[in-house]
């Protein structure tokens, strides 16, 4: 990684903590700029996917699938912002489905590792049942709105301290001839 | 490619070529080790994780797929299975992007090869070894590349296999992860189409499931990367050269020829094996690990013993660097740095930054600072 990338990815990750920090102290507000956030960044997605059908998929066996992926989530997307009035309902559906299909994939890894001998299987099912127990959390408190912005925020503070962890490790590869 | 070929095929390469039974059996053991060698493994045996030549599915599942972890991966696969045929190809319509990705696709007799064969001339069997899995899986693995991406490693699903006779029989695939094949159905294991473009979904030959490891089958696909024609994939051909360029290679570095050229094949050495060979390689069976044991055993007249990946463990733990292993995670990151330096000079960031010890000095990984030293060590 370059020295810009990865000062650039802290400064990222440090703008990262600032926001999830500024939504959790205000949840009431927070919860209708997550919504509109989970929005634009689903019509973003779209739009990544049909840049990357012009540059790199148009000729690829399948391709015509990106095409149709791209232009759905474009789709929803620019919906999700239409319906800012039912941004409880829009972070809620949001939130559980994340946490879910990283807790169901976090105990699949763990399986696989315990499997495998590797003695990091405890870290993934602790992560796992963690998603879990969030989801349960957001379903149980469903008239609460917090408690998806606070799980949302803690989300977005966790991905920022490990963009900069990466951006702090060594990466290179010493060639000698 | 699989065990069958890697270990008890390499062997049997190694032995015509004029090494001992114990060297072949080493040297074997080492091209198998290829496929064993994890950050699990080098974790439980406290080794250098730098070095793994290899990634279990679920440390797969395990890596973040962000630059860092994406050029992690391509290290490892493009470096050990999935060498890259062309670093300078050229493709009409792309993008550099896509260029980079390209440029990766795994073929046989490219530069990389004849590179990989002259870096383990003068090293030890172990380093050999590594050599001849990498060279061996440039014949099984083309047309695939050793990164994550949609856009080369996708193919259609109208599989065809051509049967002996000359008919067709369409191929099917599951997506049932663990799942053996079912070669009487033609019913095979691959993994699920995925739009995600990194998605470690996309890495190497997933999509093709097992095919292109099994020896005796020959079938018709698209790659997603060339214009939607159709290419033959006949493996028992493949298999057969890879089989007859390992024991040149092999002589190469025994001292017997003074030069390893790509495209150049010892046929002479198999002339009183061709049909035994040719009855191996074309046997429609999943694992053909008992016929290349047997062949093994006819050649030297020795009994080869099953692989077992933890056999040079405990020497490991004693004798560190100065053990079999030892030599191993010198020769892969030897091996993983010449491929990365390769990739990253001809312009391309997907394996990563290579710094150049002779200009400028040591950074980066630490890890490498063994390879550094005995390289020094080396030359002066």
């Amino acid at each position: 990684m370059s020295k810009t990338r990865r000062i650039w990815n802290i400064l990222v990750a440090i703008m990262m903590i600032q926001a999830a920090a500024a939504l959790m102290m205000v949840p009431s507000a927070g919860f209708i700029l997550i919504a509109f956030f989970v929005g634009m960044l689903l019509a973003f997605r779209g739009i990544k996917f049909l840049i990357y059908y012009v540059t790199h998929a148009q000729h690829m066996t399948g391709g015509k699938w990106i095409l149709l992926v791209g232009l759905i989530m474009f789709d929803l997307g620019i919906f999700a912002m239409e319906l800012l009035d039912k941004a409880s309902a829009i972070l809620i559906i949001y939130v559980v489905a994340i946490h879910l299909i990283y807790g169901v994939l976090g105990i699949v890894r763990a399986v696989s590792n315990k499997k495998d001998g590797n003695s990091g299987w405890k870290i993934d099912f602790a992560q796992g049942i963690g998603n879990l127990i969030l989801v349960a959390l957001c379903l149980i408190f469903i008239k609460h709105v917090e408690i998806p912005v606070y799980i949302y925020g803690a989300g977005v503070i966790y991905s920022a301290v490990l963009k900069i962890i990466t951006s702090l490790k060594k990466t290179a590869i010493v060639y000698v001839q | 490619m699989q065990l069958d070929f890697h270990y008890y095929a390499t062997y049997c390469a190694a032995y015509l070529s004029g090494y001992s039974h114990r060297e072949a059996l080493d040297l074997a053991y080492s091209a198998q080790f290829v496929d064993c060698c994890t950050k699990t493994f080098l974790r439980s045996v406290d080794a250098t994780i730098h070095a793994a030549t290899t990634q279990t599915q679920a440390e797969l599942l395990d890596m973040r797929t962000d630059l860092i972890g994406l050029q992690d991966i391509t290290r490892i696969w493009a470096s050990f299975h999935f060498l890259p045929r062309d670093l300078y190809a050229e493709t009409p319509r792309a993008t550099k992007t896509y260029k980079n990705k390209y440029r990766l696709i795994c073929g046989p007799n490219g530069t990389l090869v004849k590179d990989t064969v002259e870096l383990a001339k003068g090293k030890g069997i172990e380093h050999a070894g590594i050599a001849m899995h990498v060279l061996a899986d440039t014949w099984a693995h083309q047309r695939f590349a050793g990164t994550p991406s949609l856009v080369i490693n996708n193919t259609d699903k109208d599989f065809v296999e051509i049967l002996p006779d000359g008919s067709t029989r369409p191929i099917r695939f599951k997506h049932a992860p663990g799942a053996s094949d079912d070669l009487e159905n033609e019913l095979f294991n691959s993994t699920v189409f995925n739009t995600s473009e990194a998605s470690i979904l996309n890495l190497g030959h997933g999509h093709a499931g097992h095919l292109p490891d099994y020896s005796f089958i020959r079938y018709k696909f698209i790659p997603a990367w060339d214009n939607y024609r159709e290419c033959l994939k006949d493996n028992p051909s493949d298999y057969r050269k890879a089989f007859c360029q390992m024991i040149l290679a092999m002589k190469y570095l025994r001292g017997e020829v003074d030069s390893f050229e790509t495209d150049t094949y010892d046929e002479d050495a198999i002339k009183l094996y061709e049909e035994r060979i040719t009855e191996i390689l074309t046997k429609r069976q999943l694992d053909a690990s008992e016929d290349w044991k047997a062949f093994a055993g006819e050649l030297s007249g020795e009994d080869i013993p099953e692989y077992d990946t933890n056999a040079y463990v405990e020497e490991y733990k004693t004798q560190k660097d100065n053990s079999f292993i030892g030599r191993f995670i010198l020769a892969a990151l030897s091996q993983k740095s010449m491929v990365t330096n390769k990739i990253y000079t001809s312009k391309n960031m997907l394996a990563g930054f290579s710094i150049d010890y002779r200009s400028k000095g040591f950074a980066g990984i630490k890890d490498y600072l063994r390879l550094v030293s005995e390289s020094v060590g080396l030359s002066e």
